[in-house]
């Protein structure tokens, strides 16, 4: 994180350094308005002796203000591609961090804490970096500019009794921010648990209604309702607090600047045109001034923010050269000797003792009910997580002796959630490869049994699907998914419970188009229906992590066991499906 | 504004006249101090400070200056008052609102919920009743102010010298047409922004989504491509909007001193054909500066406006109507219902003349148990949603214990009748709670219920015991803990009616055997209506009732069914014989 920052600091130096003084000869130009009206001021009492000098002034001021329109617009816009940037190259970065990270690690944080990493997180930091420390810097400056130009047209005496108050207001300003913030908080979430309360209230209305709980329901919301609107009370008389603050300030220095100033005029120290002027400056101090709660608020965010992306960032990554696919093939034996795994911070073993030979060109068939460790084995056999070793061979290997992305290359791994892409069904076949022909891509929808259904969409295998396209159904979604294994070349085809949305006779075509397919490969069928796995070489029975049996599916059926239970269930439930 | 939201807009405020007339009054009064403040200087320049005079025979300087910043105090005090007062009418509108919106919402019948999605009801309760509140606190404390100071600083303005005000207001249309066209421009920056930045959102979450699949196909590259061509695409949009925001208050300064420029000029060139003193014009030049502010302000709001006017009508468009509210005290009290439920011709659509029930015809004896058998659609659960009266038949007749059911009183016939749905409803509430259901249950019989839907096991396994929280809806809970939590509800409820739809998939054989046990206890002493996926179930009860398309193609008990060799027979048959 402190890298990253360090090197966008160092790429903008030279823009960094020219919005610096483009703010500083904004925050100066500001002042000059209000020396220029003090002047005009004085030359007024004698309009037609100063006639032309007065013009003049007028033009200078109206110049002024191109100017200062000129520099702030530059500067804006300078700030716009330096932060623009660094948003975009925090964006890159978490991304590719995203794209190494190890999948164990991965697995224990939220996708939602992850989309805030791009959506919220990164925005903090670009508030804090163009935001909060130009609005520090153009505080700081303002103040010392405006205060100088106070002395310039009175004296530090002067200056000095007229800041005191706005000095006092900043102090009194953060001393009630920390109260705010508390406030604040304690809003936010009884907001946020009234908004639970009633999402919840409107999901389960029809379970409220049957126990006639609408009016117990109705108490509790107006109590959470009622605790929300006092603290709320609480926030706006704070709040209001904080603005008087400011106006005080400001409010009470003008005034002091009238008592003082006018002493002074008539004491013939200073003239009316620097008494205007004065009050002139102590407005632009107001500003500023409202920026603080802004500021305070902001870097507080930010330093939470870049903690979390600082934690982030520095999370275990996987072994993998991320810009280079050209990997070698591997032959497809697999062999699994005495495999037992338990997670990282696992209480009991996950898998245990399995052992598995498939030679290339064979098929295993595996089942077993929810949490009986099938997708963990194929979680090891891919190395998303961390291998024992001498546990799995591929092509007589070693699997942590092989390149994580080559392993990867060479198995072609269909997962159960037949989670698209919102972009076209190409696309989502090649998966963003573009080395695969047309007619490739054609056929392996063929195999899958959705060609019919993509050539009567409006783009054919160029339709977008998704979010911003159509929407397709389940057994289409897993069909479209299953062909991107007719497109992959690899040795190694595993299908994880992929054919539950299908109807039996397309589930019958394509196991054939599967069988044709994997012929000379090794076949790996992750299934609860008897009839993806029945024509499988080897079938295995996988029960709290366990081969409790294994064999083809005539001889496990008659052993009459665990294998036959799923059958005869199955048996059943076919039939309910006819009662639906 | 339409006419009809003004009237809403009026209704919600009533209860807060007092304090609308308080806070405007307040407001005219803060106007009209601001408007002295310059004038006092004006006072000062013109009547001390020109000729150089300590006092006259009214103030003295130092008077002067005490008075202003008297002033000062006076208009931050009636400020603080005026703030508050304004931002708890707001916040007290909104939770009336809230309040009453809430309590439709549980009253209303299930026709409504089933119109209006759970998530539209929830973003109007939520979102856009926030809005309303920015229209009460932001606009109205602001507008009322701005008015009456825009309108006040005009008055003075004119009066001064109504031929200054002339020529130097022709800043006002500047003012406004710049305002509205940098605007524009930044609202039309900001819509493409929004574009870029959904579709960028969407390539995050479905990255984060769908990392497992792009590390298994080893799409690191592409995806990274993909990342940077997106950032880099949504930070050249969003550029403009840094320039936009930076124009914007040069260009007012710009204007602002324009204004300036023009008075002087106006008065050096002798435009306006008299002589105004150096205060006056300094004053005239104050307030002329002071118009912005407002101006601007309103300009701003009337966006706010917008929204809020379009909010209030989406709220009250699903709010208004009267006839989806469900009447809780009209009908005959029945403290405890014998359980003879008996339909005559009974019709029924969910929408109009597509009838879902057509003549519908049964009688359940009290204690007798039934099975409800058909395909999806052919109405089962249909009837069940009219026993306990979530919706009203539109022909025929529904008695229970010989009443018309629409003259029993709702709540006491709801209270008799213990629905199971196929996935329970649990509320983020402790376990306790959860079976309670709004009743006021003791503990010893909660546990008791417990125990008998054979939950206690699993009660007892939780870390806090009864007292556990569920998470929201019930997530920390399998589907066949919730089954069983479900179950206790009814044995702490303890209706004369058990309805249950019965689950078929995601339950572990043991759970599903201790389910067995619940309703076996709960058939054995109630009319029992089972929603039947289970032909184990069908065979055990004392009538089936066959539904085809929504009329009764067959009842009676088992025997007398298969006997009849009719469509359930069929049924029947094909199951036995696959067991076989």
């Amino acid at each position: 994180m402190k890298e990253i920052l360090k090197e966008l600091l160092k790429k903008h130096s030279i823009l960094i350094v020219i919005e610096m003084i483009l703010i500083s000869i904004n925050v100066y130009l500001l002042t000059v308005p209000s020396k220029f009206l003090g002047q005009i001021v004085d030359l007024l009492y004698n309009i037609d002796l100063n006639k032309q000098i007065i013009l003049k002034t007028v033009v200078y001021l109206i110049s002024t203000c191109v100017l200062l329109l000129i520099s702030r617009v530059t500067w804006k816009m300078i700030d716009a591609k330096i932060s623009r940037n660094m948003v975009k190259k925090f964006r890159d970065t978490i991304f590719e961090k995203l794209l190494k990270i190890d999948v164990a690690t991965l697995e224990k944080i939220k996708n939602g804490d992850i989309m805030s990493y791009f959506v919220k997180d990164i925005a903090e930091i670009r508030k804090f970096i163009s935001n909060v420390i130009t609005l520090t810097i153009r505080f700081v400056l303002n103040f010392v500019i405006v205060s100088m130009a106070m002395t310039q047209s009175t004296n530090t005496q002067m200056t000095l009794i007229a800041i005191c108050p706005i000095v006092i207001s900043i102090i009194l300003i953060f001393m009630m921010i920390k109260k705010i913030e508390k406030n604040y908080n304690e809003s936010r979430m009884k907001f946020t648990n009234l908004s639970g309360f009633v999402q919840e209230s409107t999901d389960s209305i029809r379970t409220t209604k049957a126990y006639v709980g609408e009016q117990k329901q109705c108490e509790e919301f107006i109590q959470k309702n009622t605790s929300l609107k006092d603290t709320n009370f609480e926030v706006i008389k704070n709040e209001t607090m904080l603005s008087i603050y400011m106006n005080l300030g400001i409010g009470i220095g003008l005034g002091l600047s009238v008592l003082f100033g006018s002493q002074m005029v008539l004491n013939n120290v200073i003239t009316i045109g620097d008494f205007v002027a004065f009050n002139g400056y102590m407005l632009i101090l107001q500003e500023p001034i409202r920026w603080i709660p802004w500021m305070v608020k902001h870097f507080k965010r930010y330093q939470v923010a870049y903690k979390r992306l600082d934690d982030f960032l520095k999370m275990k990554e996987e072994k993998i050269e991320i810009y280079d696919y050209k990997s070698k093939a591997l032959n497809g034996d697999i062999q699994i000797k005495n495999l037992s795994y338990r997670y990282p911070d696992g209480k009991e073993d996950v898998l245990k003792n399995i052992n598995v030979n498939i030679k290339q060109g064979k098929s295993l068939g595996i089942i077993g009910v929810i949490g009986s460790g099938k997708t963990t084995l194929m979680n090891l056999l891919l190395k998303l997580y961390k291998v024992p070793k001498n546990t799995i061979y591929i092509g007589g290997e070693d699997i942590n002796n092989i390149e994580t992305d080559t392993i990867r290359h060479n198995i072609c791994y269909i997962t159960q959630d037949n989670f698209l892409f919102s972009s076209s069904l190409k696309e989502n076949i090649n998966l963003f490869r573009d080395i695969y022909d047309e007619e490739d891509i054609i056929n392996s929808t063929k195999s899958s049994m959705i060609y019919d259904e993509i050539i009567n969409m409006s783009d054919g295998i160029n339709t977008i699907i998704g979010e911003k396209g159509i929407d397709l159904s389940g057994g289409q979604k897993q069909r479209v998914v299953i062909s991107r294994a007719f497109l992959n070349k690899s040795n190694i085809v595993i299908f994880d419970d992929t054919f539950s949305a299908l109807d039996n006779k397309t589930e019958e075509a394509l196991l054939n188009n599967i069988r044709n397919l994997t012929e000379n490969k090794t076949c790996i069928i992750i299934s609860n229906r008897i009839s993806d796995i029945k024509h499988c070489d080897e079938i295995i029975v996988l029960d709290h992590g366990r081969i409790v049996e294994r064999g083809i599916h005539r001889d496990l059926l008659a052993q009459k066991d665990k294998y036959y239970e799923f059958y005869k269930n199955q048996a059943e439930k076919s039939k309910v499906e006819i009662l639906n | 504004m339409k006419n009809k939201t003004f009237e809403r807009i009026k209704k919600m405020v009533k209860p807060y006249r007092k304090t609308v007339i308080f806070v405007t009054i307040l407001a005219i009064i803060i106007d009209i101090l601001a408007l002295i403040k310059p004038y006092i200087v004006k006072i000062l320049i013109d009547d001390f400070l020109k000729d150089g005079v300590y006092k006259n025979e009214f103030w003295n300087v130092s008077f002067i200056g005490y008075l202003y910043i008297a002033i000062v105090l006076l208009e931050n005090f009636l400020d603080y008052f005026n703030s508050t007062r304004t931002n708890r009418i707001g916040e007290s509108v909104v939770f009336d609102l809230r309040n009453k919106m809430y309590e439709y919402v549980e009253k209303a019948n299930i026709r409504f919920h089933d119109k209006i999605p759970s998530g539209t009801l929830f973003v109007r309760i939520i979102s856009d009743i926030e809005d309303v509140y920015a229209l009460f606190s932001d606009v109205i404390t602001t507008f009322i102010k701005d008015i009456f100071i825009i309108v006040g600083l005009l008055c003075v303005m004119i009066y001064i010298s109504y031929k200054l005000s002339l020529v130097s207001l022709i800043i006002i249309p500047l003012i406004i047409i710049a305002s509205l066209i940098l605007t524009k421009l930044l609202n039309k920056t900001y819509s493409a922004v929004k574009n870029v930045r959904t579709k960028m959102n969407i390539f995050f979450s479905e990255s984060i989504y769908g990392i497992k699949l792009i590390k298994i196909f080893n799409r690191q590259k592409e995806k990274q491509d993909e990342c940077e061509s997106i950032t880099r695409e949504f930070r050249d949009t969003i550029k403009p909007i840094g320039l936009y925001q930076g124009l914007l208050p040069a260009v007012m300064t710009l204007i602002e001193n324009l204004g300036i420029a023009i008075v002087i000029c106006a008065v050096v060139n002798k435009w306006i054909g008299e002589t105004l003193d150096v205060g006056v014009i300094y004053m005239f030049i104050t307030y002329l500066k002071n118009i912005f502010d407002p101006i601007n302000r309103i300009i701003d709001n009337v966006e706010v406006v917008e929204e809020a006017v379009t909010s209030i009508d989406k709220v009250y468009d699903i709010f208004d109507k009267e006839e989806y509210v469900e009447d809780f005290e009209s009908g005959k009290r029945i403290d405890k219902i014998t359980g003879k439920i008996e339909f005559k011709n009974v019709w029924f659509a969910y929408e109009e003349d597509n009838w879902i029930l057509k003549n519908v015809s049964f009688t359940i004896e009290p204690g007798q148990s039934i099975a409800l058998v058909g395909k999806t659609g052919s109405g089962k659960t249909t009837i069940t949603n009219l026993i306990n009266k979530f919706y009203t038949a539109q022909k025929g007749e529904i008695l229970i214990d010989g009443i018309n059911i629409n003259d029993i009183n709702l709540g006491d016939l709801r209270r008799n009748i213990g629905t199971i749905l196929q996935d329970p409803f649990i509320y983020a509430k402790s376990i306790k709670d959860n079976v309670k259901m709004f009743n006021n249950i003791d503990d010893d019989k909660i546990e008791e219920a417990i125990r008998l839907a054979s939950a206690n096991e699993f009660v007892e396994n939780q870390e806090n015991g009864i007292d556990e929280v569920a998470r929201e809806r019930g997530n920390s809970f399998s589907a066949g803990e919730k089954q069983l939590l479900a179950f206790a509800r009814i044995f702490a409820l303890n209706p004369s009616v058990f309805i249950l739809d019965e689950a078929t998939a995601n339950i572990d054989t043991t759970t599903e055997q201790l389910i067995q046990e619940s309703v076996d206890k709960l058939s054995a002493e109630k009319t029992s209506i089972f929603i039947a996926h289970r032909l184990a179930t069908i065979v055990n009860v004392d009538k089936i009732i066959v539904l085809n398309n929504g009329e009764i193609v067959e009842q009676g008990n088992h025997e007398e069914l298969v006997k009849t060799g009719g469509y359930y027979s069929k049924l029947y048959n094909s199951y036995y014989n696959s067991l076989v």
